[in-house]
């Protein structure tokens, strides 16, 4: 091992565990707020993205980049426990630009709708309509807001299941 | 899109039908969203092409670590595109053939050529 394959390493390993713990902990999170408080659920596909856009994203390029040194320095390029990880942490990366970022945008405009519409109005002549028009908004954000929650779960149990399988790979190196 | 593409409750099958009003409510709250899921499509098709130009002549003149390197990541872009194609089948913005002939194709041409059919539906709509 060189001078700097340790250090690397480390930081290869510290990476994997924010990137992919962070997008293993995303359902269960989100599971909690929804049963808890819906008002908040704003706030949190707000942090949710922040997390994604600051934390994840580069924590997973670090893992892209420290992995590819460690595979030059070793000479493991073309070991299958080497190109399935490669493949994971691009099909995870694509997944924040592509899928989960975009997502949680949609997610928190839908919670936004919803909250905004629940929320009884202040002004003391709110017609009968408008009330119902607004009962009516929430009502669809509410089943769009689900739906789509439904599928970012989905797609992060996907997501985490091929990091498992990842993990799996470099952890027993089979020939 | 046309209206046809959007597929109605009626049809759906029963492990489908409670998706119908959740596609309804959110093509009423996010008219665009077809629009903006093609256009991501498309740059991952098109990023999933470039690589395929580096690995296909590298496949050729059997270059081994090239070809370990540009092939997982065409097989990472390949699974992202499945996933961000299938999860906008499951939500009706598109049928399910768009994912199935992106796996049958093997990736970027399956893509590029269905982001082409549904682009030019949305903008007859």
């Amino acid at each position: 091992m060189t001078f700097l394959q340790g250090p690397i390493l480390v930081l290869h390993v510290a990476s994997v565990v924010v990137a992919f713990g962070a997008i293993a902990l995303h359902p269960f999170v989100l599971v909690r707020v929804r049963c808890e408080d819906r008002r908040a659920l704003p706030a949190l596909h707000r942090a949710l993205r922040r997390l994604g856009t600051l934390v994840v994203t580069p924590a997973a390029t670090l893992v892209l980049l420290t992995g590819s040194y460690l595979a030059t320095v070793g000479g493991y390029w073309g070991e299958l426990w080497v190109s399935l990880p490669l493949s994971v942490v691009v099909f995870v990366l694509g997944l924040l630009d592509a899928f989960f970022a975009p997502t949680e945008r949609r997610l928190e405009a839908l919670a936004t709708a919803s909250a905004a519409s629940e929320t009884p109005s202040e002004a003391p002549n709110a017609s009968a309509a408008w009330t119902a028009s607004a009962a009516r908004t929430a009502s669809a954000a509410r089943t769009a807001y689900d739906a789509l929650a439904g599928r970012l779960m989905a797609v992060s149990y996907i997501a985490s299941a091929a990091i498992v399988v990842a993990l799996a790979l470099m952890v027993l190196k089979p020939s | 899109m046309s209206n046809s593409e959007r597929q109605p409750a009626a049809a759906a099958p029963a492990a489908g039908a409670a998706a119908a009003p959740a596609a309804a409510a959110a093509a009423a709250l996010e008219p665009d969203e077809p629009e903006r899921q093609l256009t991501m499509v498309r740059r991952l098709a098109i990023v999933d092409v470039l690589l395929l130009a580096v690995l296909v002549p590298c496949s050729l003149a059997n270059l081994e670590i090239p070809v370990a390197i540009f092939g997982a990541l065409h097989g990472g872009l390949f699974l992202t595109l499945v996933t961000v194609v299938g999860a906008g089948a499951s939500e009706r913005l598109w049928s399910w053939w768009f994912p199935v002939v992106i796996v049958v194709t093997g990736g970027a041409v399956g893509a590029l050529a269905g982001e082409r059919v549904l682009a030019r539906r949305l903008s007859a709509r």
